[in-house]
């Protein structure tokens, strides 16, 4: 039924871990952390030049001084974020991350996620799948981040780039649209922080790719069950909510997800995913 | 916030990088979009580092436009001379490096025709224009950019004379660049391939600044 092909990453190594956030991911994520932040930061500041709203940003949380220190910022840093951006993009279309991690989204997995998620019921045994309002979220975030480049460059190269201006609906309205981004970014970014906060083993993912700190022989092997997708199998139960690492393996029961047994911690991270586990299940 | 001076010679590099870039992608042939001139913004703002109040007062009768550098004919411009040459009008919009823009009409002689007459050497790298702003303000132009076919020294807004806020007598519209590489009060233009800083390029502005 399930046949397993291992990767040659999993064959060279004796302990094979399994891998939450593969490291390429896990880099794109943090770059992309210290870039957007340096890209809003100098952001407001510009903004504070010619304010769109009757508000400016407190000096003390922009970046670059004035005017042309903060254009100095925002145009350097743009270089990381696009750069780091496009690899992000490439890599997730090549290795089927996006198809695998963020589709498919539908309307009714969302509302149940939403609803689950309110409650508490939530389940984060699995931080190799993302959940409907996390694959809602990510796509949604990953949309803002394509538009805020877009309108970002089009006001840089009006004159070059007076299709895509025109796309947006003129220079000014494209002043509009960066500045929305930026909100539901910085919304984004608010929200994001505060779940990986609320289930820390999702961050530790994103630090080390894995959900505890174990790199000895007693590490846990990957669970087949893993990717059987259409059981609805869950793995990962048994250091689920704890940090230790099981030491008997291969005892799972395949149960189903129930709500009561679903509150974990784990499991909210941008842009994260498995993608490089060494595990396919066909 | 941060301004260590490491970070700000990065920053200074990156910039440097930027012009290199941007006059690589630039090209001369793209046009900036035109606008019908129901369209213009009224009234157009006045922008400087100074008020209105302080914005050059220039004779026109006393006025010339002087013309150095790599050029085969260094004689110096009345503004009757100047108006003799071809005009052409163009509604742009004009986008200034703090975000705002507004569109306007503007009527003069395409640079490049200028250029030509004067015998200017354009495999040079620059136009470098000083004006008569307080303080000393001036500002170079790469010699692509020199050459647009909408770079434009401009003797008339909306149809007028040049308007003292808008730059009397002479201002050099350039629709390709941002506002502050649009130099109004011109005194004089040189030909040159040294990089000669311009008023707020040194302070940190991306002298390229195009669009």
């Amino acid at each position: 039924m399930t046949s397993l092909a291992v990767s040659d990453h999993q064959a060279e190594t004796a302990t094979p871990a399994k891998v939450i956030q593969p490291v390429w991911v896990r880099i794109v994520h943090w770059v992309n952390a210290f870039a957007m932040i340096l890209m809003i930061m100098s952001g407001w500041q510009i903004y504070n030049a010619s304010p769109l709203f009757s508000f400016t940003f407190s000096h003390s949380i922009t970046l670059g001084g004035w005017l042309g220190g903060a254009l100095l910022w925002h145009f350097a840093a743009m270089w990381l974020l696009m750069v780091n951006g496009l690899v992000y993009l490439a890599l997730g279309f090549a290795t089927g991350r996006f198809r695998k991690k963020l589709l498919p989204i539908t309307p009714g997995g969302v509302i149940a996620d939403t609803k689950a998620a309110l409650t508490f019921k939530l389940s984060h045994d699995d931080l190799s799948k993302y959940n409907s309002v996390q694959k809602l979220l990510y796509t949604g975030i990953i949309t803002v981040g394509v538009v805020i480049v877009l309108s970002g460059l089009s006001m840089w190269k009006p004159v070059q780039l007076h299709w895509l201006v025109s796309l947006f609906g003129g220079y000014d309205i494209a002043r509009y649209v960066h500045f929305t981004c930026m909100a539901l970014i910085v919304a984004f970014l608010v929200i994001h922080v505060a779940l990986a906060l609320l289930v820390p083993k999702s961050l530790r993912a994103m630090l080390i790719g894995r959900e505890g700190g174990y790199y000895g022989s007693s590490q846990k092997t990957p669970d087949p069950r893993c990717r059987q997708e259409a059981a609805g199998a869950r793995c990962g139960e048994d250091d689920a909510g704890a940090d230790a690492p099981p030491l008997h393996h291969g005892r799972h029961q395949p149960r189903r997800a129930d709500a009561a047994h679903r509150l974990r911690r784990g499991r909210f991270v941008v842009g994260g995913g498995i993608a490089e586990e060494g595990l396919e299940v066909q | 916030m941060v301004d260590s001076s490491s970070a700000e010679e990065l920053l200074k590099k990156v910039s440097k990088f930027n012009d290199a870039v941007q006059a690589w992608i630039f090209n001369p042939d793209a046009l900036a979009p035109t606008f019908p001139e129901s369209m213009i913004t009224k009234p157009f703002p006045f922008n400087a580092y100074y008020d209105l109040d302080d914005a050059p007062e220039i004779a026109g009768a006393d006025w010339k436009l002087e013309v150095r550098g790599l050029v085969d004919n260094k004689k110096s411009w009345t503004l009757d001379e100047l108006y003799k040459l071809p005009q052409v009008k163009q509604v742009t919009r004009h986008i200034c490096v703090e975000g705002w823009s507004a569109i306007g009409s503007w009527t003069g002689t395409p640079l490049r025709d200028f250029l030509k007459i004067i015998g200017a050497d354009t495999r040079a790298k620059y136009v470098w224009f000083q004006c008569a702003d307080k303080d000393g303000y001036n500002s170079p132009l790469d010699m692509r950019t020199a050459l647009h076919p909408q770079t434009q020294m401009t003797f008339k807004f909306a149809d007028q004379i040049l308007p003292r806020a808008y730059g009397f007598p002479m201002k050099i519209r350039v629709p390709t660049k941002l506002g502050f590489k649009n130099p109004k009060y011109v005194l004089s233009m040189e030909v040159t391939n040294d990089y000669k800083g311009g008023y707020w390029e040194d302070q940190g502005y991306n002298s390229f600044s195009g669009s």
